[in-house]
């Protein structure tokens, strides 16, 4: 699947990123779309979490909250998205305590605290294989911004 | 003595007939990631069946030991009881997802 995520998405999220992680913490977003159209991002939804400068959590029960709005709406997850304060990789972490395992989910990584330029410009896209392995992808494969 | 054990038989005639009207099977709403499908519990079934059968739902997606089911209210359903001391009842939601969500 090739996601197409208009340009004004991909701004709101970096706003975000820089309002609530302030370039000292790290932060997350998550793209969704509708299931009768999957391959349209709608909306950026920012998680209730805690964040420090090496990572991020999210609330329990906000998740428990988001998980219902999503069955109400008719709506999925289909890119998770998070900075880190450097060079912008796939930790374990990462690999290990992902939002949605389903093969084929998308994990994209924005470096130095989303300060730098808005876009993919050294950014890094990770893909759930069918083994469940995170394997690297080009964004340019998978995301399209409209 | 006499009249407390009566009321005390009368109250388990009830009990046995409240179980004998309980579904021994029953449908529950099984959510994960925006998709609601319906899965067939047994009052006797372990929760932990129940889980790998709400993964198996969804096409049993990888590393499924990172996943839980989770009443609407945030409660995370232990696995080690049946489905009738979990306490699920006939068409209840049932959040498929995540302990934990965290990255770094």
């Amino acid at each position: 699947v090739r996601y197409k995520v208009p340009f004004c998405l991909l701004s709101r999220t970096f706003d975000h990123f820089r309002r609530c992680g302030e370039g000292r913490r790290e932060c997350q977003a998550l793209w969704t779309s509708a299931w009768q159209s999957p391959q349209a991002i709608t909306d950026v939804v920012h998680p209730l979490h805690r964040a420090n400068a090496g990572g991020f959590s999210l609330d329990s029960a906000w998740l428990n909250a988001f998980w219902m709005h999503l069955a109400d709406n008719g709506t999925g997850v289909r890119v998770q998205v998070h900075t880190h304060p450097g060079e912008a990789f796939h930790s374990s972490t990462d690999d290990a305590f992902p939002i949605v395992h389903t093969p084929g989910f998308l994990s994209l990584v924005i470096p130095n605290f989303a300060m730098g330029p808005i876009g993919f410009k050294e950014a890094y896209l990770a893909e759930i294989a069918n083994d469940g392995r995170w394997l690297e992808i080009l964004c340019e494969e998978r995301l399209e911004i409209t | 003595m006499l009249e407390t054990g009566n009321e005390h038989t009368g109250s388990q005639k009830g009990n046995d007939r409240d179980s004998d009207r309980e579904p021994k099977k029953f449908e529950v709403a099984i959510i994960y990631n925006g998709v609601k499908k319906a899965l067939t519990v047994a009052l006797d079934e372990p929760m932990n069946k129940v889980l790998q059968q709400a993964v198996a739902l969804f096409g049993s997606p990888p590393n499924p030991h990172t996943l839980a089911l989770f009443t609407e209210a945030g409660r995370e359903l232990p696995e080690n009881v049946t489905v009738k001391e979990a306490g699920l009842v006939p068409h209840q939601a049932l959040l498929l997802r995540p302990s934990t969500v965290k990255g770094g």
